[in-house]
């Protein structure tokens, strides 16, 4: 026959468990929470990035071929050449640096 | 220099970028006085020495720049009195919905314009009472 001493200790055992159950449970909620709000902000990051610094380069490539159709394109493509290699040379650097983080993001 | 009612004001800190849109003005105004800013301090600097009634102006603004970005910029120019009819159209690399409609909470917003500049964008965001200037008209 069980005393009551002896089930005291069964159900304080019974709800030390239950108690480390929670705990961990609490603990991985938190870690996974964590790793969602910082992949939203790396998202939230990659889109100000394209939406920025990405189209920020292209915008200028797009604009300098706007401006040689409106104009005379021998004469004018010398003086926009040197703003359409910077511009070129800047959105490979852009997306160098996309890449490079992402790549950063998935090894983490 | 002194206003005479309408004129241009180009926030923007790419010069490079300022004169591919002052070559798009030219081409659709007709002769509109137009300035340029090379950041929101600049912008600001420039309405609080043209701030009177009788100027018209229309501010080309960009969002991503050193010093004062745009969206400081409409923070500055809600602050200050202003005087003179300021009305902005924002120009920016960003296609991001959130960048445009957090310009839009901005009262003297009138568009968003998704650079580059051609033609045809600065006709359709251009405000009704500057339509007269427009060439061809």
């Amino acid at each position: 026959m069980i005393t009551l001493e002896q089930k005291l200790a069964m159900e304080k055992k019974r709800s030390a468990i239950l108690e480390e159950m929670i705990e961990q449970k609490t603990r991985s909620l938190y870690l996974a929470n964590k790793k969602l709000s910082e992949q939203v902000a790396t998202l939230q990051e990659i889109s100000w990035t394209q939406s920025h610094q990405l189209r920020e380069p292209l915008t200028k490539i797009l604009g300098i071929l706007n401006y040689l159709s409106d104009h005379d394109k021998f004469t004018d493509y010398q003086s926009m050449q040197p703003h359409l290699k910077e511009a070129a040379l800047t959105l490979d650097k852009v997306i160098r640096s996309i890449i490079k983080k992402a790549e950063h993001n998935e090894s983490h | 220099m002194n206003l005479t009612n309408k004129h241009i004001l180009i926030v923007e800190d790419d010069r490079f970028m300022t004169f591919l849109e002052q070559t798009i003005l030219k081409q659709v105004l007709r002769n509109v006085p137009t300035s340029a800013a090379e950041n929101g301090k600049q912008g600001i600097a420039f309405i609080t020495r043209h701030n009177d009634k009788k100027n018209d102006l229309l501010i080309f603004l960009d969002i991503n720049m050193p010093v004062m970005d745009g969206f400081e910029f409409l923070e500055s120019i809600d602050k200050i009195p202003t005087h003179c009819n300021c009305t902005v159209i924002m120009i920016s690399s960003s296609i991001s919905k959130a960048d445009k409609e957090k310009s839009f909470t901005y009262p003297a917003v009138k568009d968003f314009i998704s650079k580059p500049l051609t033609a045809e964008n600065l006709k359709k965001a251009l405000p009704t009472d500057w339509h007269y200037l427009m060439k061809n008209n």
